[in-house]
């Protein structure tokens, strides 16, 4: 069984300031969230109690109240959705800078990418080239083991073109 | 752990002992998110105390702005939401592609040094031996 939960939200600092003002400051912060949660737990409660026994009644004199319970159930709820929506777009920002980072990086790897595998398919090609060339010069076997006059009058020839 | 960004502040609360069950049986009742239910829970006190120093023009002033101003936040609330699931998508994608290239990208690099070498050896080689070699392609 779980013998504790640990709960962790985030507040307009402004809002947050109108929430505190309630604590006993004699209190370590932790004590007084947890006795701060009771209670608005206990009010919450009991407000939803009156509310369903008010709910169906038509009396003007009861309208007050119900406008009350009304408006703190309203305004509880802003000072919750203010800070949850503020800090999803805050998000949203933050997400859509790292997104545009990521996607400045993968350009920048596309690019790099096809460079190297055009300077590949270029050395490929000049490699096959010089070594078909190279193969060209080198005479067959037969004629490596000729004699030097052999392989004199063969240099000349080249030279003449 | 990240702090909380310029104008917010986070808090941290332990709910332990009978608070839990009944925070618990509470948020089960409501539907409500454990963080939804904490920040409105933290805040009743308050609202409830403000209540006390308003007059029945302001309560009724308070009801008719409120409606519309929760709907807006609801709203871009939802739109938030659904960018941040786009965004964290598309994160995801281009950084699994990035790891792709972070595999591919060396290999090619080194393939392509490997030629530079035989490369150099081989204009080494045709310099020596007299064979003539054709300009070099520009990309």
């Amino acid at each position: 069984m779980v013998e504790d939960r640990l709960v962790e939200v985030e507040f307009l600092e402004e809002d947050l300031r109108g929430i505190r003002g309630g604590l006993d400051i004699g209190r370590p912060e932790d004590e007084r969230l947890h006795v701060l949660l009771s209670t608005g737990l206990e009010q919450l409660q009991r407000d939803e109690a009156s509310w369903e026994a008010l709910r169906d009644h038509d009396d003007s004199r009861m309208e007050a109240t119900k406008q009350e319970l009304k408006r703190r159930e309203t305004q509880a709820l802003l000072i919750s959705m203010r800070s949850r929506t503020l800090r999803s777009e805050m998000q949203v920002y933050d997400l859509t800078t790292r997104v545009q980072s990521l996607q400045a990086a993968y350009a920048e790897r596309v690019r790099r990418t096809q460079a190297v595998r055009r300077s590949i398919a270029l050395l490929r090609r000049r490699n096959a080239g010089l070594e078909a060339a190279l193969r060209e010069d080198t005479p067959p076997p037969e004629m490596q083991s000729a004699s030097i006059g052999a392989r004199l009058l063969r240099f000349l020839r080249r030279r003449r073109g | 752990m990240d702090r909380a960004p310029s104008g917010f502040e986070r808090v941290s609360i332990r709910v332990r002992g009978d608070l839990l069950r009944r925070f618990e049986a509470f948020i089960h009742k409501m539907g409500w998110a454990p963080e939804d239910a904490v920040r409105i829970l933290l805040a009743y006190p308050a609202v409830v105390a403000w209540g006390a120093e308003l007059s029945a023009g302001d309560v009724r002033d308070e009801l008719e702005a409120a409606p519309a101003e929760l709907a807006t936040l609801r709203h871009r609330a939802y739109m938030a939401d659904e960018a941040i699931r786009t965004l964290e998508m598309n994160t995801a994608g281009i950084t699994a592609a990035l790891r792709q290239f972070e595999k591919s990208l060396p290999t090619l690099e080194h393939e392509e040094a490997d030629l530079r070498a035989r490369l150099e050896i081989l204009l080494t080689d045709a310099a020596r031996r007299g064979v003539a070699v054709e300009a070099e392609a520009t990309e």
